[in-house]
């Protein structure tokens, strides 16, 4: 099973109706494993409740709480994989979410940030719009 | 029948009377309310279906007032919240 970071704008799509990253995350943990970093959910918190208010952030985190996902403590990254992701290029935040997606091993980082997309050169996983993704995923398994 | 969409907008200084006020839980309750009270009062609003129709509208207009959904907007926005986040807890350990 593939092994995936979601970034935090899959969040805030899927939740407020975007339909791929709504599809996607109907499908964490079900076609594919999902890893977060503690930073993309407190991100993803403030902005729902700047948006849409602390009922609706609050609702949110219960429901990524409950998902078929693991929330990680990033702080054990070491400095050295994250100053890596510096150099090319990205800034300090953007390459600690790199750092972590190599961290973790996983395969993929989904994200509808086309900067980061386009810049980000990694090595071990790929980096992936969410239409991209639901594409490899049904390739990979005919029925979604 | 016809519809009828009414918006309100009411001086910061009057939402806040409203919300530590008596009688109303919020702010739309208050627009509800009195908008129907005139309306009634000006004869304008004779039948309680009708009363209920505007009721719905008003409801609907006052859960409407986000802003029309802008990934751009949304992206440039989480970046942000990225970044600061990023200096509250590991700016410091970093320089």
């Amino acid at each position: 099973m593939l092994r995936v970071v979601l970034d935090s704008n899959e969040f805030v799509f899927g939740f407020r109706g975007v339909s791929e990253p709504n599809k996607i995350l109907r499908l964490a943990g079900v076609k594919f494993e999902c890893i977060i970093p503690q930073l993309i959910l407190e991100e993803v918190i403030r902005n729902l409740k700047h948006r849409e208010g602390k009922d609706f952030a609050s609702f949110v985190r219960d429901t990524i709480l409950r998902m078929d996902m693991d929330v990680l403590d990033e702080s054990g990254i070491p400095h050295t994989l994250i100053e890596k992701y510096v150099s090319k290029g990205l800034k300090p935040a953007d390459a600690l979410i790199a750092a972590f997606t190599e961290w973790v091993n996983a395969d993929l980082l989904i994200s509808e940030n086309r900067h980061l997309v386009r810049e980000l050169k990694p090595e071990g996983f790929k980096v992936l719009q969410a239409k991209d993704f639901i594409r490899v995923l049904e390739e990979s398994a005919d029925t979604i | 029948m016809s519809e009828v969409v009414i918006s309100v907008k009411l001086p910061a200084s009057t939402v806040e009377e409203i919300k530590h006020g008596r009688g109303f839980t919020n702010v739309g309750e208050f627009i509800r309310s009195a908008t129907i009270r005139l309306l009634l009062r000006m004869r304008i609003l004779p039948q309680s279906f009708l009363v209920d129709r505007i009721t719905g509208e008003l409801t609907k207009r006052m859960t409407e007032r986000r802003e029309v959904f802008d990934p751009e907007k949304e992206i440039k926005m989480l970046r942000k919240i990225r970044e600061d986040i990023w200096r509250e807890k590991y700016a410091e350990s970093s320089s």
